[in-house]
């Protein structure tokens, strides 16, 4: 970002990484979104992350407060804005849009990872608006830090159900094929484009959870 | 799978794993983007660009 002006209006992001010290690390993730006026204020935000180990899981937080106090404080488009994330850099990709790092770590500690954000249309924010075909692509790790992905594809009709759903999950490093049984989705909040998805399916014969 | 997005716009959705990560659910998160078929189908052809 070369200025406040840059950062403004709705965002949605994602992150992922590493976390842990010098001699355990696990998987990290977060999703979420924020409001930025231009003027280097964050008005409001939320953030969900997800990880290993126990209070590690999927945690929902508002961070409306936080963000305000620490944007009262300095600027939001500094090292600080993202609280929770730990401290972070940006970098411009045009079109509004950033990419991101977390850079704190110290010693071997605390979080590395990188993600993106991107400006958000508000008005998308409702499950009807979510329709059409759509592909997908998501990777990630285990408890055990072995890598795995998924990918394929839906057709969503805009009122919860994904159908013709199909893909490949990399069950550590075999390509097996999923096999849907269900797909549906929900865009829950309205006003901040939050929502669930769930992909029921089998592969190489295992249902997943 | 479990997962929770959050809407970029109406042809992009970010989203992560909610499931507690175990080594049968790992933690993935990713992207979803509307796909563009053509007519006819996927072929080759339809990868052809400068990337």
């Amino acid at each position: 970002m070369n200025n406040d002006a840059e950062l403004n209006g709705n965002y949605a992001f994602t992150f992922s990484g590493i976390t842990g010290n010098g001699s355990v690390s696990s998987v990290i993730a977060t999703v979420g979104r924020f409001t930025a006026d231009g003027a280097g204020n964050l008005t409001n935000g939320e953030l969900e992350t997800n990880g290993v180990g126990a209070g590690a899981a999927l945690v929902a937080q508002s961070f409306y407060r936080d963000l305000l106090d620490r944007c009262r404080q300095s600027r939001c488009d500094d090292p600080e804005f993202f609280g929770q994330l730990g401290e972070v850099r940006l970098r411009d990709a045009g079109n509004g849009n950033a990419r991101f790092i977390e850079f704190d770590a110290v010693g071997g500690a605390r979080t590395v990872g990188s993600g993106t954000m991107e400006k958000a249309d508000a008005t998308a924010y409702s499950t009807s608006r979510i329709i059409g075909d759509y592909a997908f692509g998501a990777a990630g790790f285990d408890t055990a830090n072995n890598r795995a992905a998924i990918e394929g594809r839906f057709t969503s009709n805009g009122t919860g159900v994904l159908a013709n759903a199909a893909g490949d999950v990399d069950g550590y490093g075999t390509d097996y094929a999923m096999n849907f049984t269900a797909a549906n989705y929900a865009v829950s909040d309205a006003a901040t484009g939050r929502g669930t998805m769930s992909l029921a399916f089998t592969f190489g014969g295992t249902p997943t959870p | 799978m479990n997962f929770v997005f959050y809407v970029v716009n109406s042809g992009k959705l970010f989203v992560m794993e909610s499931d507690p990560v175990t080594t049968a659910t790992p933690l993935l998160n990713g992207v979803v983007v509307q796909q563009q078929i053509p007519a006819g189908g996927f072929t080759n052809a339809s990868l052809m660009a400068t990337w």
